[in-house]
């Protein structure tokens, strides 16, 4: 899969990382035990330092989405089981509030939201 | 405190009636990648100079792999490569300059820099006075790149350069240099480059550091939030770099806490529009404007 | 290496004037000189400061575009920030410069005094050299090889003279425009030493090119004496040049 980054925007580079890595795992694209390309690999292509590379891949390894193997080398573990259901909703609340707040703004209707929000999930898929 | 490769403590430099370096505090980390940011004659390259032992200081000092450039000068040299002008012997060819430079480093690579010239596309067999400006600053990198340096110092190395060559720079750097145990301290003024290479940047400004910390907790420290109405009630006054009021919104950009400082404006009944993150371009134009003293690095953690 | 670079810049004044000599030497050889049988032998000696002093132009010349080259070009051509970024002490460039510089300008000189022992070889023998290659000068019994001694020594003191201040100038002014501001003051000098005799009588500012033979109206009388002495001298101000230099460079800013 092919990782793009843009330094310009606002949003922190290694969090644009982390967010592609999980939309791709999330659409199937990288599935369970799937090998990630190594930091320095993909530093280089992407032509950004590579310790933003490794925070994004220790970052999701800590929120178990990533497993690192002694020898070296990045897995895919399948999508986080040991958070609560709690975290879960914590971690998605502040998007959730953005997606409002534009609704809101151009007045969509809260049952037009809902539906955008469903299809972009049956978009993705199945869960692997 | 971790290895610092690079420290300074109240440097100055006077040239004349102007005070171009004025109490620099300068850290950089082992293995870092720093970018030195400032606008220009904001004191960078007599910065760099100072380093490098071409010039000395009026007062202060600096310390290079802990040795002084004014006293330990030669040893500093040998293990740190200097890219300051862009201008080499007018006379000598490409692979002249090779072979003359490679008689000065005891760990010069003859591999590697075959392998950048052949990177960067330069032409070794043409006299470096007759090379197009793109091509001298290519080879015053690859001699520099080719040393073996545990420090590479490089002044504004991508200027000048077209956006393949940048691109290939930067790869090199990445390939080579960053996370290697290697550190590179670079000034530019494309901070869209700096920003994906760089893991540590400082700001200056009138010869003083207006900022030096991590780039990741740079960007995490700065947002941007615009509320609407004006004449706000706020808290947090240290927090806030700039104020800008117009057609009923409030816009603040805040070094800190942001949500916390959102959450107080929606106390007072005040509607946040929204809470940003701003990229590099955005926080070095707010901070050199408002040219606020150097606030210490624990702050950010 | 660095030394490699010196002689790179430089060698293209030794090549030439190595060739113009060797041209006028090709010359000189072929000439056959005839002077009138009655020629008085014992004039000769009175055409030997001639041939000192016909040196003295053409070495102050190469010795003056000698000087252009080293830190003081590279200063102008703002190659300094490359340079003095190598690691090597601020005198080892000074030193390496200088001593490239001197040690072209050896073989010029003998080459040149090769002409002139030649030259004065077939002059003795056109008058019939009846003391077998030697002269008298001041009641000594002085020999051609003396003579052309003498020669390339006050030739190569002139252009160590020359050079090192030449070289002085372009690193004081980190140009090499440096070379225009020695020869003002050379020339000053010249100048200077006409002018001072005539008003402060008796006062006589030491020659540039040392003078090996001491002469009274039109007629040679002797070999200077103290020879050694005027030597040293010259040799200690030569060396003050390179020493200057390198005190001036250790002291500069490098700003280009």
């Amino acid at each position: 899969m092919i990782i793009r980054v843009q330094p310009g925007i606002g949003t922190a580079i290694y969090l644009q990382i982390e967010s592609q890595l999980k939309h791709a795992i999330a659409a199937g694209a990288l599935k369970r035990d799937d090998a990630l390309p190594p930091v320095r690999k993909l530093a280089a292509e992407l032509r950004i330092n590579p310790n933003t590379v490794a925070r994004a891949y220790q970052n999701l390894e800590r929120d178990g989405i990533l497993r690192t193997v002694p020898g070296g080398g990045c897995y895919v573990n399948g999508q986080s089981p040991g958070l609560l259901k709690s975290e879960k909703l914590r971690r998605l609340r502040p998007l959730a509030t953005q997606l409002a707040v534009e609704a809101k703004q151009l007045r969509l209707s809260r049952e037009e939201l809902v539906q955008l929000l469903e299809n972009s999930y049956d978009e993705l898929g199945e869960a692997p | 405190m971790s290895d610092l490769v690079i420290e300074t403590h109240c440097l100055q430099k006077q040239y004349g009636h102007t005070q171009a370096v004025d109490g620099l505090e300068m850290r950089v980390p082992r293995g870092s990648v720093y970018g030195f940011l400032g606008r220009n004659g904001a004191g960078k390259t007599t910065t760099i100079r100072l380093l490098a032992g071409l010039i000395q200081p009026t007062a202060g000092h600096a310390r290079v792999l802990a040795l002084d450039p004014r006293t330990d000068r030669i040893a500093v040299l040998e293990r740190t490569g200097f890219v300051i002008e862009k201008v080499l012997l007018p006379s000598m060819t490409g692979n002249d300059l090779v072979r003359f430079n490679r008689g000065f480093f005891p760990h010069w690579s003859d591999v590697l820099a075959r392998k950048y010239a052949d990177a960067l596309e330069i032409p070794m067999k043409q006299k470096f006075g007759k090379l197009s400006s793109g091509n001298q600053t290519k080879l015053c990198l690859l001699l520099a790149l080719s040393q073996g340096a545990e420090l590479l110092v490089l002044d504004e190395p991508t200027a000048g350069l077209d956006p393949i060559v940048t691109d290939q720079l930067l790869r090199i750097i990445i390939d080579d240099f960053a996370g290697e145990g290697r550190t590179l301290l670079l000034s530019s003024h494309h901070l869209s480059e700096v920003e994906r290479v760089a893991d540590w940047i400082g700001i200056i400004e009138h010869g003083k550091l207006l900022l030096e910390a991590r780039l990741d907790d740079v960007r995490a420290s700065f947002r941007r939030v615009r509320a609407l109405g004006e004449n706000l009630r706020v808290s947090g006054r240290k927090e806030i770099l700039q104020t800008r009021t117009g057609e009923g919104t409030t816009e603040y950009v805040l070094r800190g806490n942001a949500e916390g400082f959102a959450a107080s404006l929606r106390n007072q009944g005040a509607t946040v529009l929204d809470v940003s993150p701003m990229n590099l371009q955005e926080i070095f134009l707010e901070v050199v404007e408002k040219g606020e003293a150097n606030v210490p690095m624990e702050v950010l953690a | 290496m660095y030394l490699w670079k010196c002689w790179r810049d430089t060698r293209d004044v030794l090549c030439v004037s190595l060739l113009l000599i060797g041209i006028l030497l090709v010359f000189v050889l072929r000439q056959n000189i005839v002077l009138a049988p009655h020629a008085p032998f014992e004039k000769i000696p009175l055409i030997l400061p001639f041939f000192l002093t016909i040196q003295a132009f053409p070495v102050s010349f190469v010795a003056w575009l000698l000087g252009t080259f080293g830190v003081g070009r590279d200063l102008g051509d703002r190659g300094g920030s490359y340079l003095f970024t190598r690691p090597r002490s601020r005198a080892y460039f000074v030193w390496c410069d200088w001593g490239i510089g001197m040690a072209q300008l050896v073989p010029i000189l003998v080459l040149l005094n090769v002409v002139l022992g030649v030259l004065l070889h077939k002059i003795f023998v056109a008058v019939g050299d009846p003391l077998h290659g030697s002269v008298v000068i001041g009641g000594r019994l002085v020999t051609l090889a003396f003579i052309v001694w003498l020669n390339f020594g006050a030739a190569l003191l002139l252009a160590g003279l020359v050079y090192s201040l030449t070289y002085f100038s372009t690193v004081l002014l980190k140009h090499a425009r440096g070379i225009i501001y020695a020869a003002g003051v050379l020339v000053g000098y010249l100048f200077l030493e006409q002018v001072v005799p005539h008003y402060w009588r008796g006062i006589q500012l030491p020659r540039l090119m040392l003078q090996g033979f001491i002469q009274s109206s039109r007629d040679v009388i002797g070999i200077s004496d103290h020879l050694g002495i005027s030597v040293a001298t010259r040799v200690a101000i030569i060396l003050l040049f390179p020493l200057a230099t390198q005190f001036v460079l250790q002291k500069s800013d490098i700003d280009r």
